[in-house]
């Protein structure tokens, strides 16, 4: 090999300057836990296993959306019960601001529901037709 | 040894034979898809006398010349619910009143319109992305997830029973009902009997009624089943005379406007 003492330097200059990312931010990433800093839920049993639901609750909602509009279907039976199939059954037992927006939020998630569906960060009063 | 214009012969015929078979086997294997809605039929008796009495009466009372601008019970609580915007530029509201006289001097009919879930829908039939489509009780349901606001249905509608939302409901919406769709500008609305409270009492085994048939101070919307012979409106078009709006374009309207006393 020519100029074998530069070629080497070379390579390991060029390896430093690719790890930039790891060393410079070295020893300053923090492992933040949400989990704890999220309002308490009200209710005991949520619509599916609790940890389930913390990484599929979405494709549930998916499931609802077609069941609610394209079925008619209004209740949901799981092990853990019956439950009205609507995004108002979340914030029965889940607060809005405190548990689903901070999450959200924090995870850097827009869902698009909150364009047309209404949600209780919305600050509108609201009325009930359901008795 | 096969001579060659047998055997083509041969090839052709068992294709067409195959081919047949296969698109006659295809119609077959196609099944209707059945759930519990398809033992119900939803449709309404409207009683134009009572209607034509209450919103004279509105009329009257509040002096109003204006049909567009009365704004009679059943009108005000179907906006409520259904999360339907007020405003000054446009008609938003899923019932609209139409006032009929035959002669100058005829005393006036009021025939509240609204959606009248067609048996043969013209709007479901030009919607480009199915958003609007027939479900098995009978309702026309706009599957807003889909909708990409063309306005193709409120063309075909005979009824003008459709409304294009140009304004965000977000800032009109004095109150909001939560179980319904706020929804957002650029989609259409319709009545779709209150779809969203109907679907939830039928699961409870309750009696459904939309909205509007609870608000009516005179009871003169009938709702019901009609593919129960002992609903109170199957009682109801057994024994009186009603009429369908444009009945002439064979839409079949299940929403029916009873003239004649009993």
């Amino acid at each position: 090999m020519y100029h074998k003492q530069y070629v080497i330097l070379g390579i390991i200059v060029f390896l430093i300057i690719l790890a930039t990312p790891y060393w410079v931010t070295a020893g300053n990433i923090k492992y933040e836990d949400i989990h704890k800093e999220l309002a308490k839920p009200k209710g005991v049993n949520c619509i599916k296993d609790v940890k389930w639901m913390a990484s599929n609750h979405m494709e549930l909602l998916n499931e609802w959306r077609e069941a609610a509009v394209r079925g008619g279907v209004r209740k949901y039976q799981t092990k853990n019960g019956v439950f009205n199939v609507s995004l108002t059954e979340c914030w029965r037992c889940h607060n809005y601001e405190k548990f689903c927006k901070k999450c959200h939020s924090f995870m850097d998630v827009r869902p698009v529901c909150w364009d047309c569906h209404y949600n209780p960060g919305m600050k509108i009063p609201t009325v009930n037709y359901i008795k | 040894m096969i001579s060659r214009r047998k055997f083509l012969v041969l090839v052709t015929a068992g294709a067409a034979t195959i081919a047949t078979g296969k698109a006659l086997s295809l119609g077959e294997e196609k099944e209707k898809y059945t759930s519990e809605l398809s033992e119900y039929k939803w449709g309404m008796v409207i009683d134009v006398d009572k209607c034509t009495k209450c919103v004279t009466e509105i009329m009257k009372k509040e002096g109003i010349d204006d049909i567009e601008k009365v704004r009679p019970p059943c009108i005000v609580e179907c906006d409520k619910a259904n999360n339907v915007p007020q405003s000054d530029k446009y008609y938003y509201s899923l019932i609209r009143l139409y006032m009929v006289k035959e002669t100058e001097d005829a005393n006036p009919l009021v025939f509240p319109v609204m959606c009248q879930e067609c048996e043969h829908p013209a709007c479901v039939e030009v919607c480009l992305t199915q958003a609007s489509y027939k479900r098995e009780d009978g309702i026309i349901v706009i599957d807003l997830h889909r909708c990409i606001g063309c306005r193709y249905c409120m063309i075909a509608c005979p009824y003008n029973a459709r409304r294009f939302l140009w304004e965000d409901p977000k800032e009109l919406l004095k109150v909001v009902n939560p179980e319904a769709p706020v929804r957002k500008h650029g989609v259409v609305m319709k009545c779709e009997f209150c779809l969203w409270k109907i679907d939830r009492e039928r699961a409870e085994n309750k009696e459904p009624k939309p909205v509007c048939v609870e608000a009516c101070p005179y009871n003169a919307l009938i709702f019901g089943n009609l593919k129960d012979p002992n609903s109170e409106i199957s009682k109801i078009l057994k024994t009186s005379k009603v009429l369908t709006l444009r009945a002439y374009l064979g839409t079949n309207p299940k929403v029916k406007y009873k003239l004649w006393g009993d």
